[in-house]
């Protein structure tokens, strides 16, 4: 199994929790990690790998692709749309920059 | 103009009309992001894709199930890219409808199937399948 996942990083205290969460992964509702998950379900040889600098870059590009067609894309979704995307997209990114979201690739393998 | 609420998903960006590669807006933003055009809105690059891949040691002996695919991104690439066999898996009909149609346009209908099932109770034998992915699911 291979899945490629967004997380809110470890040790992190209530504000910089709930930040992370407002701007990373809505949906997670679970404090395990992923290799507990995993191990639990049966499966061993688990790799981590960090995608974050990955993450950063696509981000970025989301941002910069869609000013780069900001007419178009407020012609077809609104421009209150679009600043709104723009908006979460700079709190993603600061987000990022202060370690409080990674995004990782894990790879396990059957027992 | 499109109705947001129909086309946003989560954190991810806004779904296109569809992923066929046409030149609407949604179309040449995703290829300036990641140089190709499946209909993705998240942050699996290429070289992900290959890693994905690499490390799970797909082949044409694979059959992969591509757990929540969307509208085909990157299960399609990764079929087509390794030559194994696929079934993407997901609930919403727009996206898979897209990834149909992604698929039949790409030629890949012979060894690539797309079936709306929950990845919670998924409606296949146990140990169906050789590998399984999925890209910003659990997020």
């Amino acid at each position: 199994m291979a899945f490629l996942t967004i997380e809110v990083a470890g040790d992190l205290g209530k504000r910089d929790r709930r930040r992370a969460a407002a701007t990373g992964p809505p949906a997670i509702a679970t404090r395990s990690t992923y290799p507990s998950l995993l191990r639990s379900a049966g499966l061993a040889d688990i790799d981590r790998i960090d995608v974050t600098a990955d993450y950063r870059v696509t981000a970025a590009a989301w941002m910069n692709a869609r000013n780069a067609h900001a007419q178009a894309f407020a012609d077809e979704f609104g421009a209150d749309e679009l600043r709104e995307r723009n908006a979460e997209g700079e709190r993603r990114l600061s987000a990022i920059d202060d370690g409080l979201l990674k995004r990782f690739l894990y790879v396990a393998h059957r027992r | 103009m499109t109705n947001p609420a129909t086309t946003m998903n989560g954190q991810n960006e806004p779904l296109g009309k569809d992923g066929s590669g046409d030149d609407g807006v949604l179309a040449q933003i995703e290829r300036a992001v990641f140089g190709v055009n499946y209909g993705g809105t998240a942050y699996t690059t290429i070289g992900q894709a290959d890693l994905i891949a690499e490390r799970l040691e797909l082949g044409a002996n694979q059959l992969l199930l591509d757990v929540g695919t969307g509208s085909g991104w990157p299960g399609i690439y990764l079929a087509a890219s390794t030559g194994c066999r696929a079934v993407l898996a997901d609930m919403p009909a727009e996206g898979l409808q897209r990834a149909l149609d992604r698929v039949r346009r790409d030629g890949l209908s012979d060894r690539v199937a797309v079936v709306a099932a929950n990845g919670q109770n998924p409606p296949f034998r146990p140990e169906s399948f050789e590998a399984i992915s999925h890209a910003d699911v659990l997020c």
